[in-house]
């Protein structure tokens, strides 16, 4: 077993870091954020938070029969290992080996045709799906204007979309910002459209594989603070 | 700031003197009297709730100014929480911070029923409003009681006290964080886009994991330093909260949109 005293100044020294590191991003900006998030630099410090977490929860003992204690730390880590999969350079890897599904990409589609193609970056040669996305229509909702001075506003986009598999029309969707449709591991987001040039929308499509950990880690981390602070320590009488 | 004069604004302008009526009782050492002018400014702000709800039509939880209105009717409540439960005193800051949260309604928002962007049409976006806005009320309060703490020269009741108080707020506050990440998931795709406004968030979120685990590692015995925790926490909140002037944040998620 590691000692706890190395285990805890570790811990303690990364969450600064990281604190430090959060502040440097809110600087910069969201974009070069993003990319330093995930680059391969902070993949291993990720991991190595992970494997900090999991160690604590190993090393303490009233982390690791405590449930409350123990969800608050195993759901962070839930977090971050759902998270890292939804990066490009799992996908990466996840490729090179040839296994895993197309991470993210675009879908272009135009007004009464269907298409199987996906657009992923570096934009090279579309990849394709295992079955078609057709988009029947779409449409602009306003809100009504009391006078007629007053600019446009978007009360909804919707576009009317059909899954064909075959030749076989299997499922039929709306798809809504706040509403995305989610079929065969993948989710369907409304990205963007075009009712002047062409009539085309784009779909972004975003696999699933890491949501279900990220839920359930939300999940965890949820339930330990709210068991751990409010009904394990307000209900002492000193800490 | 334009004074408004329907029945609405003049309850709450109602709410925010007799809250600060109570305050300044308080202030000097009548507490039961303050007491009960502070239930007073809680009725008071129960009646222009419940007068909310009736014009609208619907629950009076579903914008700004309503959130904010439902915050100034939540101070009572909180006090009485602290007072009853946690046996923390300190309920004149909870007066002050009413007042001011009912300025932020009547001042920056508009009771006028709002267009909603198709973004911010998620069932999930009140919820997290309010249990964000509320965690940012207990932070509030604990950074009262951490001051009190270094001013005072015994301070480790009020270290307890803010102690307890982060411990209200900061499930909530994960529980804010997040519902943020849930909806922003199902409206653009990702639970988190780095922007600056979320890495204050997030900084602020760690500084009291750090605050935990340095009490864990130290206990009481640097109190001080466990103070200067909760400030910096406070600080990186409001930083949150002002990082993006409030008209801003709405131009942003217009951006976010298409």
């Amino acid at each position: 077993m590691l000692n706890k005293n190395i285990i805890l100044t570790i811990s303690f020294t990364l969450i600064i870091a990281l604190i430090i590191l959060c502040v440097i991003g809110a600087f910069l900006g969201a974009e070069p954020t993003e990319r330093a998030f995930s680059s391969v630099p902070f993949a291993v410090f990720w991991t190595g938070f992970i494997s900090l977490l999991l160690a604590g929860i190993f090393s303490f003992r009233n982390i690791f029969t405590n449930p409350a204690m123990f969800a608050m730390h195993f759901g962070f880590a839930l977090v971050i290992l759902g998270s890292m999969s939804e990066t490009e350079n799992y996908s990466a890897i996840t490729d090179r080996f040839g296994i895993g599904k197309i991470n993210r990409g675009k879908i272009i589609l135009f007004e009464g045709q269907s298409t199987n193609l996906i657009r992923t970056e570096p934009y090279g040669v579309p990849k394709t799906l295992p079955f078609s996305v057709k988009l029947n229509n779409f449409r602009v909702e306003y809100y009504p204007k009391q006078n007629p001075e007053e600019p446009n506003l978007v009360k909804g986009y919707f576009s009317d979309v059909e899954i064909i598999e075959g030749a076989n029309v299997v499922k039929t969707a709306s798809i809504e910002i706040n509403k995305p449709l989610h079929y065969a591991g993948y989710h369907f987001y409304q990205f963007s459209l075009d009712e002047n040039l062409g009539r085309y929308i784009i779909l972004e499509i975003i696999s699933d594989t890491g949501v279900i950990i990220v839920y359930a880690g939300f999940a965890f981390v949820c339930f330990g603070t709210f068991w751990h602070f409010w009904f394990e320590r307000l209900a002492k009488k000193r800490y | 700031m334009n004074m408004n004069f329907t029945i609405q604004y003049l309850l709450i302008y109602q709410t925010m003197m007799i809250y600060i009526l109570a305050f300044t009782i308080y202030k000097l050492r009548h507490r039961k009297a303050a007491w009960f002018v502070y239930s007073l400014g809680f009725v008071v702000s129960l009646i222009s709730g419940v007068y909310r709800g009736f014009i609208v039509g619907r629950f009076p939880l579903q914008n700004l100014f309503e959130v904010f209105l439902f915050l100034g009717i939540s101070v009572f409540p909180l006090s009485v929480i602290c007072k009853k439960v946690l046996k923390i005193d300190g309920e004149h800051f909870d007066m002050l911070i009413g007042a001011i949260v009912l300025c932020a309604a009547v001042s920056i928002f508009s009771g006028t029923i709002q267009k909603l962007l198709p973004s911010l049409q998620s069932p999930l976006v009140v919820p997290y409003l309010a249990i964000s806005i509320l965690a940012y009320i207990i932070m509030a309060k604990a950074v009262c009681q951490a001051g009190a703490g270094l001013v005072k020269k015994s301070n480790n009741d009020c270290e307890l006290s803010a102690y307890k108080l982060v411990c209200l707020g900061f499930p909530l506050l994960t529980l804010g964080l997040v519902l943020w990440s849930v909806w922003a998931k199902q409206a653009w795709g990702d639970y988190w886009s780095w922007d600056p406004k979320e890495m204050w968030a997030l900084a602020a979120w760690l500084i009291y994991i750090a605050y935990f685990h340095q009490s864990y590692i130290t206990g009481v015995k640097y109190a001080k330093i466990n103070s200067i925790w909760i400030f910096a926490g406070f600080v990186f909140i409001v930083i949150t909260v002002l990082w993006v002037n409030l008209p801003r944040i709405f131009a942003d998620i217009h951006n976010y949109t298409m």
